[in-house]
């Protein structure tokens, strides 16, 4: 054992591959923070450059190359409430706000500490406990999975609506547009209108780009975007608005503790993946909090919760890639093509047949969790002084990129149209109180719920029994019941409050 | 009377919309309503027109919520030159996506980009050349060169090299 | 103004540049690009990346790999079938996508009229596997626990109207068994199903899941492809039990159809000097995929008649066919 920890140390402790993770980290919150463009579409852009790269350097820079850009769509997020990246939507929702009130610098530190702590809590995972989690992991079958997702559906409906109704429509909506595309069990075409590029569904990345970044654009321009700029950064005299005080984040850790978990149970189930994890960790908070009014409005806690979930993820999806040779999200599975061109087939026997190198790269992951607290600092400042160019000068630019983005992860031309499309639909959605984030998230979960609870079917013949007689089925069931109930006994003693006062 | 005339006329709107769904889009582009794939686009529609109808009753009794008054809505002072402005940028937008195709990714950029910076009001032309060519080329340079993941030619040009 | 004068110099200045190169005669004379029809970092990328690799140095000219995954690998084939058919955009392409999903749903090409086949590249290698602690040991175990219990058995396969679901259940109706069918979107969930026991048995390709199969977390029970597998050599083929039929199923390189014969020739004759090259044979023998060249004529008529032999079997295995 030890003579393998040497042997790694040895193989990954060079400063070859330290400048590989630090390249990735760099990388990946650069692009990550430039709204319109992401970390999927440099991994997928990257991964063919990588392949006559030494393996620990090219997995090590790609994973970097992941968890910079998660944390770097904060940073758009909070300053522009154009996330970057998906998994900032989330973000956005209490980011933004605290941007507006001159507390940009204290959300963009408290995001990067919640990141770095959600990271190296999933790579500690990743380290001391893949197996049983794989093991755990491989216990959501169809049936597990449908009631997970109708839970996580219930528990994320309406993030970010002003009303329930809104909300609750905003949902069902992105539910609906999750159903363009061909069906996931018969294969017949569903709403494709003869187009074979709708036969793939509705690009992911595309929409986002469109849906939160585009439609931003137009809405700033609306709301006079000759004053917008200075308003967003007015910024407060107090000190205390640019920093995270030590009481601050000890209030947090607890929120963040529980992201964490959340994040990395999310990434280590196969195909639930950040976005997932961010809304949860984002709903857990401002549902468990007294004072969940205050969320959508500038709650640090809100900013907290779901990157330290998101970034929990990245090491977590690793695990049951390494173990079972499964990756747990997308950009796993595209990480797993790195492992692969260097003949490393990742399975139960990677650990056996190359234990240096799988020790190698847990430490270069546990490294550059350290680079991300430090990389990203001058990217913050520079971020800070890119919002006090005047919009008029920013917007020409982010529209472009958002082009760019959108054809890049698939080089495919008709993502372009349907960014532009879900730019315009976005920005009436926003006019109309409906809540981007919400149709965004529901569109992630709805086909998955429609998948799982299909198959499930298959499997029992038809019986719905079959998610009562699955122990953690029924826990999941029962627990989407209680939600439920909590959500309206609680809407029901804030009316009766409300009446007294 | 209708106390919130803005959410009277979305509810409105979305069941429209759900009704036809259910009665022409559904069947013409998925099948039956009872086959297995039309199951799931149904029951949403179906749940999204019991919501829109739920809507425009809150929005006969409520006034407009705080919330929503936090952005301008549509109509209030929002400066005609400003809706002119709004409707230039997604036809530039529409006509950059549709033309990509066409015209290759740096000459439908290039006009777009330009395009974008005169509806903006720029008018300091070293500036807007600066950006452009900056913007562009570092995007061409990133992808044709470090990534080997080629921008689109567009149709004309590579007509035109044939 | 004067912007956009300078915009149409350097438009002027990039088109003279690129036209300059590309009128030399003899093809290729200008880079060509690749269009392959999965996604980035899966088994068909990286062998497909490797052979374009080796192709590039025999043509002199880079084939420039582009993905364009996605609907069950037509996407990328539609592209390459309605490129210009120059040579100049060719693409892998898997056998459903020509020979299979066109009978189920509307495609935008015809697939033996807008796509010629240059030549048949890799065999994908199917099996059907079990769990590592499962209690058959062999075929005959499990198609007799099958016969048992008719309705209880489950077998997961990687999408409706894919060759691992359509020759499971050809295999199920010829022997007569009652099972189920569960169709996963991809190996990596399939897989995930199996080793959690959600399935009782799946159909797979071997090489993405050699590593499990190694590590005897999953069994072999049967090798569907045409001949055994050096990762399972002690494993008999169907054909081997007296099964008529196998799963056949190539990576291989198309053009759009009406590419000159002597364009396709060249590409053919790259591949073939490819997919015998010794390093892409070591590269991708670590990952269980073993590339075999098979000249286009003859790989296209394996599909004609694949085809015709699918059109009648679809309906009768209870595949919606095409409206």
């Amino acid at each position: 054992m030890l003579d393998t920890l040497i042997q790694a140390a040895s193989q990954a402790l060079t400063l070859y591959n330290f400048f590989g993770a630090a390249l990735g980290i760099f990388l990946g919150s650069l692009l990550g923070a430039i709204p319109g463009l992401n970390g999927t579409m440099a991994i997928a852009l990257l991964i063919p450059v990588t392949y006559t790269w030494s393996p620990l350097f090219s997995i090590a820079m790609l994973v970097g190359c992941w968890k910079g850009s998660v944390y770097g769509g904060s940073i758009s997020a909070i300053l522009l409430n154009a996330p970057g990246t998906p998994e900032a939507a989330a973000t956005s929702l209490d980011g933004y706000p605290l941007a507006r009130q001159g507390k940009a610098g204290k959300a963009l530190k408290m995001a990067l500490y919640a990141s770095v702590i959600g990271a190296v809590f999933s790579d500690v995972m990743l380290m001391v406990a893949a197996p049983p989690i794989a093991a755990l992991a491989l216990m959501f079958g169809p049936a597990e999975l449908a009631m997970l997702i109708l839970f996580a559906l219930v528990v994320v409906a309406g993030t970010g609506a002003h009303s329930q109704v809104k909300g609750l429509i905003s949902t069902a909506l992105g539910m609906l547009l999750a159903t363009v595309g061909l069906d996931p069990i018969t294969t017949q075409q569903r709403f494709t209108f003869g187009s074979i590029d709708l036969d793939a569904g509705i690009e992911l990345l595309a929409m986002l780009i469109g849906l939160l970044v585009m439609s931003e654009v137009l809405v700033q321009m609306e709301e006079g975007w000759q004053e917008a700029h200075s308003e967003a950064m007015a910024r407060s005299a107090d000190p205390n608005a640019s920093r995270v005080t030590w009481r601050e984040l000890k209030a947090c850790l607890g929120t963040i503790f529980r992201s964490s978990l959340l994040g990395a149970f999310c990434g280590a189930l196969p195909g639930v993946g950040s976005i997932t994890a961010a809304f949860m960790g984002y709903d857990q908070a401002r549902r468990l909090a007294k004072n969940p009014e205050d969320y959508g409005k500038g709650e640090l806690k809100g900013v907290a919760a779901p990157e330290a979930a998101n970034n929990a993820v990245c090491g977590a999806a690793l695990i049951p890639l390494v173990t079972l040779g499964i990756p747990g999200a997308l950009s796993a599975a595209v990480i797993m093509g790195a492992f692969m061109i260097h003949g490393l087939a990742p399975g139960p026997m990677l650990m056996t047949e190359h234990p240096e190198t799988i020790y190698g790269l847990f430490m270069l992951l546990i490294l550059s969790d350290f680079f991300m607290l430090v990389i990203p600092l001058p990217l913050m400042k520079l971020g800070q002084w890119v919002i006090s160019v005047p919009r008029a000068y920013l917007f020409p630019v982010i529209l472009v990129l958002c082009v760019i983005g959108a054809y890049g992860t698939q080089q495919n031309l008709f993502d372009v149209k349907i960014m532009v499309f879900f730019g315009v639909l976005g920005y009436f959605l926003k006019k109309w109180g409906l809540s981007p984030a919400a149709l965004l998230i529901a569109f992630i979960l709805g086909p998955m719920a429609e998948v799982y609870l299909r198959q499930a079917l298959k499997i029992s013949g038809g019986s719905p029994m079959i998610f009562v007689t699955k122990p953690l089925a029924l826990g999941f069931l029962l627990a989407t019941v209680a939600m439920i109930a909590w959500t309206a006994y609680r809407r029901r003693r804030g009316k009766g409050a409300a009446a007294a006062h | 009377m209708i106390q919130n005339a803005k959410d009277f006329k979305l509810g409105a709107g979305l069941a429209g919309f759900c009704l036809l769904a259910l009665v022409y889009l559904i069947p013409s582009q998925v099948g039956s309503l009872t086959d297995a794939d039309a199951m799931m686009p149904a029951l949403i529609t179906g749940f999204i027109l019991v919501l829109s109808l739920l809507l425009m009753l809150q929005a006969l009794r409520r006034p407009v919520a705080e919330a929503d008054q936090e952005h301008p809505p549509a109509g209030q002072a929002v400066r005609r030159s400003t809706k002119i402005t709004l409707a230039a940028a997604v036809a530039i937008m529409a006509a950059y996506a549709w033309l990509l195709d066409i015209a290759g990714f740096v000459l439908t950029s290039l006009v777009a980009m330009v395009a974008l910076f005169l509806i903006f009001g720029v008018r300091r032309w070293l500036t807007i050349a600066a950006i452009t060519v900056i913007t562009l080329a570092g995007l061409y340079v990133c992808f044709e060169l470090l990534l080997g993941a080629p921008l689109p030619v567009g149709t004309l040009l590579e007509r035109f090299l044939d | 103004m004067r912007t956009k004068i300078w915009a149409a110099l350097l438009c002027l200045a990039l088109v003279g540049v690129l036209a300059g190169g590309a009128l030399a005669k003899g093809y290729p004379n200008k880079p060509i690009k690749f269009i392959i029809n999965f996604s980035a970092g899966g088994t068909t990328d990286v062998a497909a990346r490797l052979m374009a690799a080796k192709a590039t140095e025999t043509l002199k000219q880079a084939l420039v790999c582009m993905n364009r995954p996605g609907a069950g690998g037509t996407l990328g084939v539609s592209e390459v079938a309605r490129a210009k058919p120059n040579g100049y955009l060719i693409g892998t392409c898997n056998m459903p996508a020509v020979a299979i999903i066109p009978l189920i749903r509307e495609v935008p090409y015809k697939p033996y009229k807008d796509l010629v086949q240059v030549c048949a590249v890799m065999p994908y290698e199917y099996a059907l596997m079990v769990r590592g602690d499962a209690p058959w040991k062999t075929w005959e175990d499990f198609a007799a626990y099958v016969k048992k219990n008719p309705g209880k058995v489950t077998y997961g396969s990687v999408g409706t109207g894919t060759t691992n679901h359509l020759i499971t259940a050809r295999i199920g109706k010829e022997m007569g068994l009652d099972w189920k069918h569960v169709p996963f979107q991809g190996g990596v969930k399939e897989t995930a199903a199996l080793l959690g026991g959600h399935v009782d048995m799946i159909n797979n390709t071997t090489a993405s899941v050699a590593s499990s199969i190694r590590a005897g977390k999953i069994r072999v029970l049967l090798v569907t492809s045409e001949d055994r597998l050096s990762l399972c050599p002690e494993v008999p083929t169907m054909k081997e039990k007296g099964f008529k039929f196998s799963q056949i199923s190539y990576m291989s390189i198309v053009a759009p159809g009406g590419t000159p014969q002597a364009v396709l020739d060249k590409l053919s004759a790259a591949f073939k000097l490819a997919t015998a090259d010794k390093g892409v044979l070591e590269a991708c023998a670590k990952l269980d995929l073993h590339p075999k060249f098979m000249p286009g004529k003859q790989y296209q008529a394996l599909l004609q008649q694949l085809s015709a032999e699918w059109g009648k079997l679809l309906p009768e295995l209870g595949v919606k066919a095409k409206k």
